[in-house]
């Protein structure tokens, strides 16, 4: 389906349309060079110390649970609030999810998206959840005319300011259906299968959750693209590689073409036209790959569980360092999460290999602590979070025993084990802003809260399968 | 039909693993979308492990997506995309890697990796799924990738339950973990005992298990592979093959 920018998106809560943003090679050219001029900006230089200063959430804050209640239903995820000091089961704050939230930078904030359809109107709506009162303060929603068939993906990152969110849609359509016949290798029969060949680009918009109003949308016209993007945004700048579909400009096994490079796009916030575009590094952006604002506005990206990129915000060059800690061989694949803590180091932690680390990005990212763990024993199951560290970086938290079942707590300076308990069989560990550590099961009771010597101090039950926690 | 599956780089892995258990008959290697060290990070390692799996004596490599977990239980959109990335993973890697062959029978078994403790949706499954199905390989017309899936029956995520529903999107096979024959290995492998639908969700019977991961190194042992028997087919004829060394 041909897409028509003049009639993109409207945004319904303002009744604002937004302009097409077509890119041409001039405009690219001048925003580069725009991108040049900028080099010399002062708030662009490199602080000495690197470090980040995000603020630590609120201790009266919720925490939330993002899960699927039904996973037969035809319906999305959903999103429940709870507080660990108050009994009760969490309560019910948003249906229908189409991706996982966004918690702000002050954690102030959690950024939700859910998609819709009426007939050949799709529609993406963006909601900011205070995270101390569990309320919906802001919504907008924006309404794509036309496209009856489209799949539509949806990336959210907050602004430094914890009030705008950056909007990527990843708007894909089908396009040349046809059936052709397959080898059934069960039966040994010929079936008839529908292929589509199915066409990506990507939208962007912005919402201010302020003024509940949305800046955008631009088309990106960057067709054919993978759908996936990485998305982030700092005080200026949003933050967005993709990649051109490898199937769709290849050339043939005879005649193999250039494989196509990651770009990064460099956007002042508000904006449809990068200011910057570059050659990324040669990673695809398809893995959902943990991204950290540094405290000088550049932009850390974890790869493959143990290499961090990190690009400057002026010229979108980037340089690599491998985490040794986390270079390790291992049979199992797992996610390395990243967290950035207030202090401006970063937490990682691999659970396949039994692996948590602190960094430090003002200094090269040289390793301050890592402490060894029993690896967990389902290191790449969801809930993702199988360590966490606590508050003061005085002790790491994670999943698993050397019995097995669990909860471990390791003492950062001396790499000990300080406690354990092995009751029960946990999924996931979460730090909450209370201070108290909340414990994922896959049985009932689902949540058990646990204090900071794993006391535990309560469950409380949920209906959803819980998929991430916030 | 004994093989090996990593998520190291095979080069790192292959001596000490081919040492302890013998020449496999296939690898195993994650593919974008993949939470771990890609087997199509870039094409000189690509080419390196290709390599590798050509010296370990058993060129047959299949694929297996590792994406994050948490899309499993998205929605319809989160499984077209990971879906159709693995499709340019895979159709990228041939084409670059010269001697690297679609299977003779025109079947390239795709693993989607639901780890313990992973939901799956019948949204997801049913965008990942039927874009694998029908993915056209290059324009060309060939739909050679089949929809398959890393699980184990038994466990009590939705799994069986989901992909053998009747409004579900094809699954044409389990690779179950479980159960664990830590006393076996691919020199003198296991009688097949592999966990399957039909014993475990005996409702939703109709995905039957033809791999299975039945020895780790939790087992005890050093090697970062872990080991797989196929039963009721030759495995390694629904791989890539390597028609020389690249």
């Amino acid at each position: 389906m041909t897409f028509d920018p003049n009639e993109l998106i409207r945004d319904e809560r303002a009744g604002t349309v937004g302009m097409p943003a077509r890119m041409s090679r001039r405009s690219l050219l001048k925003n580069s060079l725009g991108a040049a001029v900028l080099v010399a900006a002062p708030e662009y230089l490199l602080p000495r110390t690197g470090r980040a200063a995000t603020a630590a959430p609120a201790a009266a804050s919720h925490f939330f649970l993002y899960g699927v209640l039904d996973p037969t239903a035809d319906r999305g995820p959903s999103i429940q609030a709870g507080r660990p000091e108050e009994p009760g089961p969490p309560a019910s704050v948003a249906t229908e999810l189409a991706a996982l939230p966004v918690r702000s930078p002050d954690g102030t904030r959690l950024a939700l998206v859910m998609l819709g359809a009426r007939g050949a109107v799709a529609a993406a709506t963006v909601s900011v959840v205070d995270t101390a009162t569990a309320a919906v303060v802001s919504t907008g929603t924006l309404t794509f005319p036309g496209l009856p068939d489209a799949l539509i993906l949806a990336n959210l990152a907050f602004a430094a300011d914890s009030v705008l969110v950056a909007v990527v849609l990843s708007v894909t359509t089908p396009t040349n259906r046809r059936m052709l016949p397959k080898l059934d290798p069960l039966t040994g029969n010929m079936r008839m299968v529908e292929s589509v060949t199915w066409v990506s680009r990507h939208v962007l918009a912005y919402f201010d959750s302020r003024t509940g109003s949305f800046t955008g949308p631009f088309d990106l016209a960057d067709a054919p693209s993978l759908a996936h993007v990485n998305v982030a945004a700092n005080g200026k700048d949003l933050f967005l590689w993709t990649l051109t579909e490898p199937a769709a400009v290849m050339g043939t096994k005879e005649n193999p073409g250039p494989a196509p490079v990651p770009q990064l796009s460099v956007f002042s916030l508000r904006s449809g036209k990068p200011r910057l575009k570059i050659d990324a590094s040669e990673v695809w952006p398809v893995n959902d790959e943990p991204i950290a604002i540094l405290g000088n506005g550049a932009v850390a990206r974890l790869v493959y569980g143990r290499f961090i990129e990190t690009y400057a915000p002026d010229t979108g060059r980037h340089t690599t360092v491998t985490i040794a800690p986390l270079a390790q061989d291992v049979e199992r694949p797992a996610r390395t999460t990243m967290q950035l803590r207030p202090d401006g180091l970063l937490f990682l932690a691999n659970p396949a290999l039994g692996v948590a680390t602190v960094v430090d990005p003002a200094r090269s990212f040289a390793v301050v602590s890592t402490v060894k763990s029993t690896p967990a024993a389902a290191p790449a199951g969801g809930p993702q979070s199988k360590a966490v560290l606590s508050a003061d970086a005085k002790t790491v938290y994670t999943v698993g025993t050397a019995a097995g079942p669990g909860l471990s707590a390791y003492d950062v300076a001396s790499g000990r084990l300080q406690a354990a308990t092995t009751a029960r069989d946990y999924a996931a560990v979460y730090a909450l802003p209370s201070g108290r550590l909340l414990a994922i099961a896959s049985d009932n009771p689902r949540l058990s809260f646990f204090d900071s010597s794993l006391r535990q101090l309560g469950t409380e039950d949920t209906n959803l399968n819980v998929v991430e926690v916030y | 039909m004994a093989g090996f599956d990593t998520a190291s780089y095979v080069y790192d892995v292959r001596v000490a693993a081919v040492n302890a258990f013998g020449t496999p008959n296939f690898w195993l290697r994650y593919f974008s979308p993949c939470q771990t060290t890609a087997f199509n990070a870039n094409w000189t390692n690509a080419t390196s492990e290709s390599r590798a799996i050509w010296d370990s004596g058993g060129p047959k490599l299949g694929p297996i997506t590792v994406p994050a977990q948490s899309r499993l239980s998205g929605t319809t959109a989160m499984g077209q995309a990971d879906a159709q990335t693995l499709g340019n993973a895979l159709h990228n890697t041939w084409l670059n890697i010269g001697p690297l062959q679609l299977p003779t029978n025109g079947q390239l078994w795709c693993w989607l990796d639901q780890e313990p403790g992973t939901g799956l949706t019948l949204a997801y499954w049913n965008g990942w799924s039927g874009t694998i199905d029908g993915y056209n390989w290059g324009g060309s017309g060939q739909l050679p990738l089949y929809p398959c899936m890393y699980t184990d029956p038994c466990n009590p995520q939705p799994n069986c339950s989901i992909v053998g529903r009747s409004d579900a999107n094809f699954c044409f096979s389990i690779w179950s973990y479980h159960p664990s024959r830590c006393s076996y290995n691919n020199r003198n492998p296991p009688p097949w005992a592999a966990n399957t639908c039909s014993g475990c969700a005996p409702s939703y019977p109709r995905t039957p298990t033809h791999l299975w991961q039945y020895a780790y190194p939790s087992c005890g042992y050093s090697p970062n592979v872990d080991q797989d028997l196929g039963g009721g087919i030759t495995y390694g004829n629904y791989c890539f093959y390597l028609s020389s060394r690249p």
